[in-house]
């Protein structure tokens, strides 16, 4: 399971290769500019990835401390 | 003597009493001074990797340069998201090293990793040396917003030294556990300002967000985006993830280590 660390390339691609397609004021969404919209769903994205991420990562089961 | 500069006090004293009660109970040894002794539990990390984020720029620098230049701005949303991102993958491997090895630093990291004191001298100078320009930014900001802020009452300079003193006090009577609680009511503070201020002015200025948003493209159309030239999308991606790399290294770094847990 340690495949899904994988995931946390979709965060990187969303925020640095995203901006190039996303650069866009309309469509307006919930009043943002779409790039700012793109971005802002990407953070809340990028916290479930890593919710998904910590979860199933073996990492962090054999941790004593 | 002003509503403002009584505020302005007390957020002094409030820095000064919280940054010596951190204190309380505690043998001051290097361990408990630098790391807390590895003490701190899941939500005061939290709370510090969140703030660590919170400085004068979030006032200054931020505002003036969404004022100034507009959507390039949204860099900031990018690099702090994915410098957490990659702390993930980074930071608990150097910390259970650090724990396993008794290090206090990143200097410490360096030499014992490496096994070269002098790699570690290298790092504490090149830490100490990039800090200044650092401090001065921020003693520079601390200043302009305490002069406007005291309406002139106290100039830039006294409360510059003031800062600094209040600041160099309780970190040497505390340590890291002096700048760990006066930094939760500095984070609790800034964040209730911005989001207040955030929502407060689009909606009494505009009638809201989207309607602030619709104000802007009218006025300068592609302003919230990135532009053609110039700050183009290429800069945006490069700032983004160059501004990773340095928020990784010269905070997250630390903060890291006095965690009970790894990363």
């Amino acid at each position: 399971m340690r495949m899904v660390r994988a995931l946390a390339i979709l965060p990187f691609a969303a925020l640095l290769i995203g901006p190039f397609f996303a650069n866009r004021v309309a469509p307006v969404i919930l009043g943002m500019p779409f790039l700012l919209a793109w971005l802002v769903a990407w953070i809340v994205l990028s916290a479930a990835i890593m919710a998904i991420i910590f979860r199933f990562d073996p990492q962090n089961r054999d941790d004593p401390s | 003597m002003n509503g403002a500069l009584a505020g302005i006090g007390a957020a002094a004293l409030l820095a000064l009493g919280l940054g010596f009660l951190a204190r309380r109970g505690r043998q001051m040894g290097l361990g408990q001074w630098t790391v807390a002794g590895r003490s701190f539990g899941a939500t005061l990390v939290f709370l510090l990797m969140a703030g660590e984020i919170y400085t004068t720029f979030t006032f200054l620098g931020g505002s003036g340069f969404a004022y100034g230049r507009g959507g390039p701005v949204y860099y900031i949303l990018c690099y702090a998201t994915l410098a957490y991102v990659m702390s993930y993958f980074i930071l608990p491997p150097i910390w259970r090293y650090a724990r396993d090895n008794g290090l206090y630093s990143q200097a410490d990291f360096f030499a014992a990793k490496y096994e070269s004191r002098w790699l570690g001298a290298l790092v504490s100078v090149v830490g100490i040396v990039a800090l200044i320009p650092y401090l001065v930014l921020q003693f520079k900001g601390l200043g302009i917003i305490v002069e406007i802020a005291a309406y002139g009452a106290i100039g830039a300079t006294p409360a510059v030294w003031i800062g600094a003193a209040v600041a160099t006090a309780y970190v040497m009577v505390s340590g890291v556990r002096g700048s760990a609680w006066t930094a939760v009511a500095k984070d609790a503070m800034i964040l209730l300002v911005v989001v207040f201020l955030g929502l407060y002015f689009p909606l009494h200025y505009y009638g809201g967000l989207g309607a602030m948003f619709a104000a802007i493209e009218q006025a300068k159309p592609g302003f919230t985006v990135l532009p053609e030239h110039g700050e183009s999308v290429w800069w945006f991606s490069f700032i983004s993830l160059n501004q990773v790399i340095t928020l990784m290294l010269l905070r997250f770094f630390s903060v890291n280590s006095f965690s009970k847990q790894p990363g």
